[in-house]
């Protein structure tokens, strides 16, 4: 993402505008995936949206370190706006509506739901297979995001993908229903309510550095 | 053209309001729109000629074409984020750089394509960096200590990435 998506202007305008940035390396972290080490200059290899979200997440958060919007995983360029734009909406919101901001929050997220095709079945659904499943049965990608390509990738491959996709957009945004602006320490202390248990490996091109044994990476 | 109401900021008013150059800015970000105090205690229907990044002053146009200037920090919440978002580039991109108006209201510049970050570019805040073309905060406590909503300019929301490695190596 570092030498895709940021070197966008638009992301760039948007995030250096409407943003404080701040990143963590999460090198350490027990819910960190593992990743061959890839140096800036190196190639960028083909990613869908989501890859590694064990490796990379992008939050949004008050100024108070409340987190109201999450994205796991690769975020192209358009995406990555989509969500910051996403993100600048809920908060303005949540600025207008003082005294009510979690339910804006879950408010909000219901409604993208909602208007990505999910049902209220879907959304509210805690059964992890009923979930993919909800996501396999949709259709593709783009209806998420109608003037955008969303994923990045063309034609029949973004059918190949849109079920894992969709999902993981329907786990991220429940995540803020679930969750409405839990404290990023509280996230930190326990990443895994975002991330889950699993362990992503992450490689975008035939070079880089393999990780060591017992590293992180 | 008409005033809904007679505009009257309670803070410091600058009578430079010409100074200002009203450039870059489309026509839908200079169309009248409905300006609110922070307070919501006064409207206009104004239109923005311009705005200075560096002094964070915003110059509005009633529709009776007199100009006033405001400091951002005067405006609704609703009205800085289209500031902001409206706000013309204040300098030219030379060829093959982009040219970022850092935060602080410093310049930094990156490059455009992916070419390798250039380390300890600082602005005037240690805590802050420019990687790729975006201002970091490197320490989350700190950065959110110096500048977690002490004034409504600094009331931006937070974009925080959680990446596995440095972001200026091996990741």
């Amino acid at each position: 993402m570092r030498t895709v998506s940021f070197s966008s202007p638009e992301v760039r305008n948007i995030l250096n505008r409407q943003f404080i940035n701040v990143f963590t390396d999460t090198t350490g972290d027990p819910s960190a995936g593992r990743s061959i080490g890839h140096a800036p200059r190196e190639p960028a290899g083909f990613c869908i949206r989501g890859n590694g979200k064990q490796n990379v997440q992008t939050l949004f958060l008050t100024p108070a370190g409340e987190i109201f919007h999450v994205a796991t995983g690769f975020l192209s360029p358009e995406d990555l706006v989509t969500e910051a734009e996403f993100a600048l909406q809920v908060y303005g919101r949540m600025q207008e509506e003082t005294s009510r901001p979690r339910d804006v929050v879950v408010e909000t997220h219901r409604q993208r739901l909602e208007q990505a095709g999910f049902t209220s079945d879907q959304i509210r659904s805690r059964n992890p297979m009923e979930a993919m499943m909800a996501g396999m049965a949709m259709p593709a990608m783009g209806s998420l995001t109608p003037t955008r390509s969303g994923t990045g990738i063309p034609g029949n491959m973004n059918d190949v993908f849109s079920g894992l996709i969709r999902n993981q957009f329907l786990g991220d945004n429940r995540f803020s229903m679930d969750y409405p602006l839990m404290s990023r320490r509280a996230l930190q202390a326990d990443p895994t309510r975002l991330v889950g248990n699993g362990q992503s490996f992450f490689s975008s091109s035939a070079s880089g550095t393999m990780p060591s044994l017992d590293g992180r990476r | 053209m008409q005033m809904i109401e007679r505009i009257r900021w309670t803070g410091p008013v600058l009578a430079a309001a010409l100074m200002l150059a009203p450039t870059g800015l489309s026509a839908q970000d200079s169309s009248f729109r409905l300006w609110t105090s922070r307070d919501r205690s006064e409207t206009v229907v104004a239109r923005m000629t311009g705005y200075d990044p560096d002094q964070r002053q915003v110059t509005l146009e009633d529709q009776a074409g007199h100009r006033r200037t405001v400091e951002l920090k005067q405006l609704s919440a609703t009205d800085q984020r289209f500031v902001r978002r409206a706000a013309p580039e204040q300098r030219q991109e030379p060829a093959g750089d982009a040219v970022m108006p850092a935060p602080s209201g410093q310049t930094s510049v990156a490059k455009r394509d992916n070419s390798p970050p250039r380390k300890g570019r600082r602005t005037n805040r240690d805590t802050t960096h420019n990687l790729y073309g975006i201002d970091w905060q490197t320490d989350f406590d700190s950065g959110f200590a110096d500048r977690g909503g002490r004034t409504a300019d600094e009331q931006r929301p937070v974009m925080w990435f959680r990446v596995l490695g440095d972001l200026d190596g091996f990741m």
